[in-house]
């Protein structure tokens, strides 16, 4: 029986696809100009315990990071969960394009 | 008892759940961070109206009133307070004022 | 009695009709900064991004009714309930199997406006439900032509 949740607990192939947003796009100039940037951040969740949400905070804090002197601007953003046995990951994903 | 300690000690760890987001485009200008937040108790599922979310704009406006915020990203989050019976619903924003000389401005 | 057989022979197509429609929800919205001119005078584009959902649970219920035997309906609901187990996780929809499907997104909008003066964008996550499966679609809707 252990074997077995020990097994389950390894498969997962099943994702939620919760959201894709669009922001606003703003390039400051020609947008064959900008270059592409992207980040993500994950949050574990076990038994649905979690403390808090930060992790999407952080996932648009290191996009702006890549492009510490500029605007970034046309920002997808995917928010996604991996679903396991017992536990599952929360995944956001953030594109943008970054005019420095 | 015994069931009563376990929910009090998840309780205390939180069940936070991330509910939706959007984000806008990040100024260059990031020097003047601003936030805010709503919050709402919501017990037993029954929840009359969702207007603590409303005061957000004029929030930070205040906190930028020479300037533009821009870069923002909000959230929306669910959280339980008391296992089944009340969950907190929340909004925070946050993002950056951008006056209208600052080099970010748009 | 002899009502339902005539209702019978007429309902089913009908409602097997119905089922090839599907039935849609819309899960989340978003709408971004509007240029009225660039509205009017611009050119609108559309696209479509979407996945195939798997209901377990509604396959689960399918699989069991199409099942012989008692035995093999005890079988089906434990190897059904054991594989909801471990699909455990918060949903929106139904699961599917690669959450990248609406990665491009981004791309596909620059490919319809490559000078990226885009105004009215809308962002829709929906689904389209069908009997054990799903069409999991993320749609976005503007206008190419505003002012930068």
């Amino acid at each position: 029986m252990i074997g077995l949740f020990g097994l389950l607990m390894q498969v997962g192939c099943m994702h939620a696809h919760h959201l894709t947003t669009m922001s606003d796009i703003h390039a400051p100039e020609d947008f064959s100009q900008g270059r592409l940037v992207e980040s993500e951040a994950n949050q574990v969740v076990v038994l649905g315990l979690a403390s808090d949400t930060n992790f999407v905070v952080d996932a648009y804090r290191d996009l702006g990071l890549q492009c510490p002197d500029g605007t970034v601007t046309g920002i997808q953003s995917r928010y996604s969960t991996a679903l396991n046995f017992m536990r599952w990951e929360h995944t956001v994903r953030m594109w943008g394009y970054c005019f420095d | 008892m015994r069931w009563m300690v376990l929910l009090t000690a998840l309780a205390s760890v939180g069940c936070t759940h991330l509910r939706s987001f959007s984000v806008t485009t990040i100024p260059e200008d990031r020097s003047r961070p601003v936030e805010a937040a709503g919050q709402r108790i919501v017990v037993l599922g029954i929840n009359a109206t969702n207007d603590f979310a409303d005061t957000l704009v004029a929030d930070l406006a205040e906190q930028c009133p020479d300037g533009r915020v821009s870069g923002i990203i909000t959230r929306y989050e669910v959280a339980m307070v008391v296992p089944i019976f009340a969950y907190a619903h929340r909004v925070y924003v946050s993002g950056h004022c951008v006056t209208a000389t600052g080099v970010g401005a748009q | 009695m002899e009502h339902s057989a005539p209702y019978g022979v007429t309902m089913s197509p009908l409602l097997l009709a119905l089922s090839t429609i599907g039935c849609m929800k819309m899960h989340a919205i978003q709408v971004g900064e509007i240029d009225a001119k660039a509205v009017e005078n611009g050119e609108r584009f559309e696209i479509k991004l979407s996945a195939i959902g798997v209901s377990t649970e509604d396959l689960g219920d399918i699989a069991e009714k199409l099942s012989r035997s008692r035995e093999s309906r005890d079988e089906t609901a434990i190897v059904s309930d054991i594989i909801e187990l471990s699909q455990l996780g918060p949903r929106t929809g139904e699961p599917v199997f690669n959450p990248q499907f609406a990665d491009r997104l981004h791309r596909e909008i620059l490919t319809r406006c490559p000078s990226g003066r885009v105004t009215g964008l809308v962002t829709i996550r929906e689904t389209a439900d069908y009997p054990g499966i799903t069409g999991e679609i993320v749609k976005a809707v503007g206008y190419c032509g505003g002012e930068q």
